[in-house]
């Protein structure tokens, strides 16, 4: 296939044209300029891996980036500019919530739940039959919400949250993922599809991972020419759009139902990936990064206090009444207090031992060039009792994932993560 | 089984769009699930992508000629055909064949030649 039929397909390369009216004179601009960065960004990484890697934002009312291997060693990257332009609209909705006290409502995440009406241009699923244009409805939830005082940092959220997503999909090009499953099935390294799953879903996090490293250092590099903004705040900004793009995805992930199972992680345990590999990354470059562990929790801080108080305009009926015995709420499982911390922490620790170990058996098998994780961005180790607390589970996924790391220790004699 | 000819007749237009499009981005990468109505909309876009290509390769083609004469009945013999004319032709696509036949057949041949987007 080539990158042109790819881009076609997902949409076709966007034009100004093709953003919503009231949107256009913010974003087209604004976010080709950016196109061009992310894309000089890339050439430098491309230089180092001898890969060859597009970046296009596609005329699409839809969610999904994607990262597509088109022939050995070329890659074609695409954002669907409906994501772009629901990013935008939802940092205006957040940003109103600026400075203003959390309130910490609570939630009911195993309660049956629904949209509020005027959120589902936001949130919702994309419909795209019919006549009218897919952004209508969310045209309309810009014209309640856009705060003129923030734009511009609005459109920073925008641009930042693009930068995480191209640096997610070029994490997948430069770590050769695709390549890899297709080889690891070849050699019996990955034998049915629930260790396929158990691969797919370690390409994740360890793109969420070479993500954030990435997203932050170009956001360093970005942060050199700009004489307005304080590193500090590029940071914080940063985490802010990271944690807004995790709640923007979650509401389909809820729709769809897959966080034990299937390739992606809940979204708050995506979201402290992007944590762990900021503080790694402070702790190893404290004048590069100076600050960015402190700019990176206010930038979470915000946003989610901004989450919650979205949480309770649902509840006040702000953005219209949910039918019958459903909640509005809550509108992102971006919550912590959903449940409590210990939860969390287990979950994570899950995942952290999924995640080495599937990476263990990558690093093993891989014999294409790729690009490693600097040790600077990495996630903590998996030590001997967070290993036998995963071998005591319960757990259909996890035993899956040790049971492929047993076969390759078995190999090669290697038994830590 | 899911690249014969009388399975993929059997199939809805949606299923066969949502075959399609397993073709194309199934191994892909990405950033988050998709969904139906996504996979959907690539598969008929990338479908639309071929009309020049397959008005070239079959309209008038005497074989699809023939076969759309005694087909009436089955439209298994016109998709046949089509497997036929691209296979000789070695048509470049990203799905087998036999699913582009079932889509062509699905869509209508005399609509696609008819057709001058």
């Amino acid at each position: 296939m080539l990158a042109t039929d790819f881009i076609e397909a997902t949409g076709g390369a966007v034009t100004s044209d093709d953003y919503p009216p009231s949107l256009r004179g913010n974003l087209a601009g604004l976010l080709k300029g950016h196109l061009y960065f992310t894309r000089w960004y890339l050439t430098r990484l491309d230089r180092e891996t001898g890969l060859q890697t597009r970046v296009e934002i596609v005329n699409s009312p839809f969610f999904t980036c994607r990262a597509k291997e088109l022939r050995e060693g070329e890659y074609v990257l695409v954002v669907p500019v409906g994501l772009l332009c629901r990013l935008y609209v939802l940092a205006h909705l957040l940003l109103g919530h600026w400075g203003q006290d959390a309130v910490y409502m609570p939630v009911w995440a195993t309660r049956e739940w629904r949209l509020p009406p005027d959120l589902e241009p936001l949130f919702g699923k994309v419909r795209t039959a019919g006549p009218r244009p897919w952004w209508e409805g969310l045209e309309g939830l810009y014209a309640q919400v856009k705060m003129p005082d923030f734009q511009y940092d609005a459109e920073c959220l925008t641009i930042l949250a693009f930068n995480f997503l191209v640096c997610h999909e070029a994490a997948h090009v430069y770590r050769r993922h695709a390549k890899a499953l297709e080889a690891f099935r070849l050699q019996g390294v990955v034998r049915d599809e629930a260790e396929a799953m158990v691969y797919r879903r370690f390409a994740e996090t360890d793109a969420d991972l070479m993500g954030a490293g990435l997203a932050l250092d170009l956001q360093w590099v970005a942060l050199q020419n700009k004489t307005d903004d304080v590193p500090w705040l590029g940071y914080l900004r940063s985490s802010y759009a990271v944690t807004m793009l995790y709640a923007l995805y979650d509401v389909h992930r809820k729709e769809l139902g897959a966080y034990t199972k299937g390739a992606y992680c809940h979204p708050v345990i995506r979201r402290q990936v992007f944590t762990a590999a900021s503080h790694q990354l402070n702790d190893a470059y404290p004048e590069k990064f100076a600050g960015l562990a402190e700019a990176e929790l206010e930038g979470w801080m915000h946003c989610g206090s901004a989450l919650h108080r979205l949480n309770f305009d649902v509840f006040l009926g702000k953005f219209g009444m949910v039918s019958g015995d459903t909640s509005g709420c809550p509108v992102s499982a971006v919550q912590y207090n959903l449940t409590d911390s210990q939860r969390w922490e287990r979950a994570y620790e899950r995942e952290l031992v999924l995640y080495r170990a599937a990476r263990r058996i990558y690093l093993e098998n891989v014999n294409f060039t790729y690009l490693a994780i600097p040790p600077a961005a990495d996630v903590e180790r998996v030590d001997r009792a967070m290993l036998d607390r995963a071998k005591a589970a319960d757990d259909a996924v996890l035993r899956t994932a040790l049971s492929m790391l047993r076969r390759e220790s078995e190999t090669s004699k290697r038994d830590s993560l | 089984m899911r690249e014969d000819l009388d399975y993929l007749l059997g199939l809805s237009e949606r299923d066969l769009d949502l075959l399609i499009s397993e073709h194309l981005v199934e191994h892909d990468l990405g950033s988050r699930d998709d969904d139906d109505e996504e996979r959907i909309f690539i598969a008929r876009r990338w479908f639309s992508s071929l009309s020049a290509g397959l008005r070239g390769a079959l309209c008038g083609h005497p074989a699809i000629e023939r076969a759309l004469q005694s087909s009436g009945e089955s439209d298994r013999l016109l998709a046949a055909a089509i497997v036929d004319v691209l296979l000789t032709l070695s048509f470049k696509v990203d799905v087998p064949v036999t699913v582009l036949a079932a889509k062509v057949t699905h869509a209508g041949i005399r609509r696609i030649c008819s057709s001058d987007e």
